[in-house]
């Protein structure tokens, strides 16, 4: 069974005198796959939000019986 | 109707004329990257000193960068034109096989652009006090070398010829691709300056060219086909 | 007897195939990242040449070649779409690129981290590292060119070109530059992946991270191409019911 490799909490922390760069390099790692995750996240609420409004132009546009003369083309 | 056509000879002669001729009545063509070429070959003297102990270090990979950036520089003359005023379209419909009408437009550029530049080489290798028996392998290496960074290049012009604002575009582009002629030239002459046998890196080169002359042609032929849409 | 094949490649099968098994795919990510980066960090014993540095090996070895394989993949599906005109495989082509982008500054970035106590300096023109610096700058050309479109469709074919020449030239740099290095640096100094004599209490974790960094970049190749499938089907009826839905669920919930 593996076990706990370090004394106490702290050892772990400074990683044998190597803490400034097995923890940098973790940190780098986590923070761009986490903005890998978040950046398409963020911008599906925004493409979601543009084809909503779409949306809405399109049924304003079929009520006022006005035909785009570009297929609606305009984004 | 097929009996009428000319035959495949005649047509890379004819293209390669034409190539020819239309570089030879602009001048530019021909002047511009060879003066590009030993412009930046003066500069790094001059920017990075004189000692000929620093010079013959350097030199080789001087030598090879700058006649690798004339090369890309020059890429711009390959397909611009023949894309303004149409002959590109012309020369993708046309019956005769793309792929060697492709080769002989860019083995034309190889003679108008690289030719000379490979020719001075060794004049300018000499002034980077290069030592002697570097200079067989640096003539042998570009001689192999240039038609692959050419190929390559007309690769990376065609997929940007029809683009308005292509800009430092093709740099980014092919500069990654050139890399192994890169290394593989100035490892020849290297391994002359420390006395070893370079003909393997020789084989390699042209191994490279080979593979390079293959399939290069069906790549800029697709790449056209997309530009010109 | 080819149509499941080419109903794959409708990108709304796709969406509502992820729809289903995204969730599933996040908690085995989460399960095994958790697992890996536990043990790996706190519970292999340390290296007895390098010490407690090794363990940056459990992230950067998985990224550098996850780096090189998602290179593979683009140039796979750009092939497909090329040869099938899937519009499918672009979506997922055009996805790879930055991410693929961001996965090979995480190996250069590691590896340099790593290479401070281990080679006393952040950068040195070892053959992995320079390697590596080549396919971001590949990474970045494709990007550009992709930019530099206009038309959805010629920057589609034009990065498939490109991402096809540059997979048939990487072995060719990586051969280059593995021998470029041996010319100049003479013995390769100590090497991150020598992991072939390591016990399984050493491979075991890293095999766990580099699931879970598989898991990571599926789950964010998929929500890119989730976002392109959107943008270009913007005109078709799902889509616009699709929209209405999320738009009822948002109104309810106000």
């Amino acid at each position: 069974m593996p076990e706990f490799q370090f004394q106490s909490l702290s050892e772990f922390f400074a990683m044998g005198g190597h803490a400034v760069y097995v923890w940098w390099s973790y940190a780098i790692f986590a923070l761009i796959f986490a903005f890998n995750i978040l950046q398409p996240l963020l911008a599906k609420k925004r493409i979601l939000r543009q084809l909503q409004a779409r949306l809405v132009r399109e049924e304003a546009r079929t009520v006022s019986g006005f035909s785009e003369p570009d297929g609606g083309k305009e984004d | 109707m097929t009996e009428n056509r000319p035959g495949l000879g005649a047509v890379i002669a004819g293209t390669v004329r034409r190539e020819l001729l239309l570089a030879l009545r602009s001048s530019g063509e021909v002047i511009n990257p060879l003066m590009f070429f030993v412009i930046a070959v003066t500069l790094f003297p001059l920017g990075g000193g004189v000692e000929s102990s620093f010079l013959s270090s350097i030199a080789s990979g001087v030598i090879w960068v700058t006649a690798l950036l004339a090369i890309m520089f020059s890429m711009d003359n390959l397909f611009r034109a023949d894309y303004e005023d149409g002959s590109l379209e012309q020369l993708l419909m046309s019956p005769q096989p793309l792929y060697f009408l492709l080769l002989a437009k860019v083995f034309s550029h190889w003679l108008v652009a690289c030719l000379p530049i490979i020719v001075l080489a060794p004049v300018f290798a000499d002034m980077l006090a290069m030592p002697a028996e570097g200079r067989l392998p640096l003539v042998l290496g570009l001689l192999v070398g240039t038609p692959v960074l050419c190929l390559l290049g007309a690769i990376g012009m065609a997929l940007t010829v029809g683009l308005s604002r292509s800009g430092l575009l093709l740099a980014v582009l092919i500069l990654p691709l050139y890399i192994p002629v890169l290394v593989f030239g100035t490892g020849m002459v290297e391994a002359a300056m420390s006395s070893l046998p370079y003909a393997g890196l020789l084989a390699l080169l042209g191994a490279i060219l080979v593979l390079t002359i293959c399939l290069s042609p069906l790549a800029i032929g697709a790449a056209l086909r997309i530009s010109v849409n | 007897m080819w149509q499941w094949f080419f109903k794959l490649g409708s990108p709304r099968l796709f969406y509502s195939m992820t729809d289903r098994y995204l969730p599933w795919l996040v908690w085995v990510t989460v399960f095994l990242m958790s697992i890996g980066l536990i043990w790996g960090l706190a519970l292999t014993p340390p290296d007895y040449q390098m010490g407690e540095n090794y363990r940056i090996a459990y992230i950067h070895v998985p990224t550098a070649t996850l780096a090189m394989g998602c290179y593979a993949m683009m140039a796979c599906f750009s092939a497909g779409y090329m040869i099938w005109n899937i519009k499918l495989a672009d979506m997922i082509a055009k996805a790879c690129a930055p991410i693929g982008a961001t996965i090979t500054a995480v190996a250069l970035a590691t590896g340099s981290l790593w290479g401070i106590p281990t080679w006393g300096t952040w950068w040195i023109w070892d053959a992995r590292l320079t390697s590596t610096l080549i396919m971001l700058f590949l990474y970045t050309g494709i990007i550009a060119l992709r930019s530099a479109f206009d038309s959805v469709d010629s920057g589609a074919r034009a990065c498939a070109v490109l991402s096809l020449v540059g997979v048939v030239n990487l072995p060719i740099i990586k051969y280059s530059v593995e021998w470029w290095q041996t010319l100049h640096q003479g013995s390769s100094s100590l090497s991150l992946s020598n992991t072939a004599a390591n016990p399984p209490e050493i491979w075991l974790p890293a095999f766990f991270v580099g699931f879970g960094i598989l898991g990571f970049f599926l789950i964010a190749l998929i929500l890119r191409t989730r976002n392109e499938i959107l943008l270009r089907e913007r005109r078709t009826q799902w889509v616009a019911e699709l929209v209405n839905a999320v738009q009822r669920r948002e109104q309810s919930n106000a």
